[in-house]
């Protein structure tokens, strides 16, 4: 049976050796990308690795209850920017996260004015893809299900009463929660007064 | 001697006529009327149009939709009236050491002839902003039959504008209360002066477009002044006055009763059974006027019985 199969070996040498270096090759760079996303999934990464992000959204996330509260939890940025536990959307994520790079590299929001400028274009970018997934990586940690109302004050049990019926989008309430508020500023001037 | 007695008979009949007109403090027993809480918060310069106007108030959006006030926001009052009675958000000349809100204990009943509405309320200690000198606090309750809409989802804020005296727009001006359709156009500044033809008017007016007021101005050791009015294009003072109020003052504690007939006649809101109303409450404390005053958000009312927030039972 063993002589079968070195004989078998022997007769398709060109093809294990393929075969081999097919496996090597994907445990390699399935290695790689493990390795780069999370190294790249981590607070350290986003927030300190360009100054656009550590001068900017960091200091605010970092006076937020996202990043300090009673409970000491730390929800880290890729925990509400990245998707969580699906690869494929990961991957299309971090390949569309590198066209960011064009930005730093062309100074275009290098500075805090410049940044500022841009804000509401790149919040709205952010809200965008939170509508599309209808606060996916929110609710990956936040649960309708899971919320006890009856511990919630009365104006917010009332809130979540009402969202949870529709599975609303939580940013339909909670943009600007753990940086700069800028959603008052996306809204048009109201065109009337009369209530309907 | 026999002159003096006369004339106490005669002070102590009319003090007792007086009591007589009040029938508040013969027909209820309030003691087996339930309570219920209100928290009236200081609201400092949030006009309507202000809650209509996304870039000023988050919630506008929801609003707009139909949420009204008190859905989104009961329970935050407190929170809300320490922010604004602060000088942090919308009011630019705070009074120091004002409290932010006042808790009031509400109960509503009726007879055959009359709806009253008792409210229990300690003010605090409240510095004299010298405001007002004819009363040192204010009771007042707003009425809507439902014919106001904008009462209905904001309660006492259908009528705070942003361009009345005191407020953002106002400037100068001595502009009291109104209500949006009174006016011809309305913009984030308020309606301004210009108001619709005379013909549209005259068709709000039938059709019931306005709020009633019932006003209590209280003074300690004094004897309570009644007033009412209507709200349409302007705030107006009806005389002479349908209601009545019983006031006294224990401890710090105000309880203060309005009693007004069921069916007033020509010019007020008849209150009948199976018809929801809309009431908000405010408070003047401190010798305070206009704007310096605490509010409640809408609350609803019913007689008898119905979903509301007060349910006046027949006593």
């Amino acid at each position: 049976m063993l002589r079968c199969f070195i004989n078998w070996l022997r007769g398709n040498l060109r093809a294990v050796f393929f075969a081999g270096a097919f496996i090597v090759v994907g445990v390699v760079l399935s290695a790689a990308y493990g390795t780069a996303v999370q190294y790249t999934n981590t607070l350290n990464f986003c927030a300190h690795t360009c100054h656009e992000m550590e001068n900017t959204v960091y200091q605010e996330y970092s006076h937020s209850k996202h990043f300090k509260n009673e409970f000491g939890v730390v929800v880290a940025c890729p925990q509400c920017h990245v998707p969580q536990n699906d690869w494929i959307h990961t991957m299309g994520h971090k390949i569309l996260a590198m066209f960011e790079l064009w930005d730093h590299w062309t100074g275009r929001v290098g500075t805090n004015e410049k940044f500022e400028a841009h804000r509401l274009e790149l919040a709205k970018g952010v809200w965008k893809g939170f509508e599309e997934t209808n606060a996916r990586e929110c609710k990956h940690c936040h649960a309708y299900s899971n919320m006890v109302l009856d511990d919630q004050r009365p104006s917010i049990r009332a809130q979540h009463t009402d969202a949870m019926k529709t599975d609303e989008n939580c940013l339909d309430c909670h943009k600007g929660l753990v940086h700069k508020p800028v959603q008052q500023e996306a809204s048009p001037a109201p065109a009337s007064f009369d209530l309907q | 001697m026999i002159k003096l007695s006369i004339k106490s008979f005669l002070i102590a009949s009319a003090f007792a006529a007086v009591l007589g007109a009040s029938p508040a403090r013969a027909a209820i027993d309030w003691s087996s009327v339930p309570a219920k809480d209100v928290v009236l918060f200081y609201p400092g310069q949030s006009s309507f149009e202000w809650v209509m106007t996304p870039t000023d108030h988050e919630g506008a959006d929801k609003f707009r939709g139909g949420k009204n006030c008190h859905q989104c926001h009961n329970g935050d009052e407190k929170s809300m009236g320490d922010l604004l009675v602060s000088g942090k958000k919308n009011e630019p000349s705070p009074i120091g050491g004002k409290p932010g809100s006042v808790d009031a204990k509400v109960k509503v009943a009726h007879d055959d002839t009359n709806l009253y509405v008792r409210l229990e309320f300690a003010e605090g200690s409240q510095p004299n902003a010298g405001m007002d000198k004819a009363a040192a606090t204010k009771v007042t309750m707003m009425l809507n039959d439902g014919k106001v809409p904008e009462a209905t989802r904001a309660g006492c804020w259908a009528m705070c504008h942003d361009d009345a005296s005191s407020m953002p727009s106002g400037g100068s001006a001595t502009r009291t209360k109104y209500l949006n359709k009174t006016r011809a156009q309305l913009s984030r500044q308020g309606g301004g002066d210009a108001l619709k033809p005379a013909s549209d008017l005259a068709a709000l007016r039938a059709d019931g477009y306005s709020l009633e007021y019932w006003q209590a101005r209280l003074n300690p050791g004094s004897a309570a002044v009644a007033v009412n009015g209507s709200i349409f294009d302007k705030r107006e003072e009806v005389k002479p006055t349908e209601v009545s109020v019983d006031a006294s003052n224990a401890g710090g504690t105000w309880t203060v009763t309005f009693t007004r007939k069921l069916n007033a006649g020509a010019g007020f809101k008849e209150i009948v059974a199976g018809k929801p109303y809309t009431v908000g409450f405010a408070i003047h404390a401190g010798h305070t006027a206009k704007r310096f005053h605490y509010v409640s958000f809408e609350h609803t009312l019913a007689l008898d019985a119905g979903d509301a927030d007060f349910v006046a039972t027949k006593q």
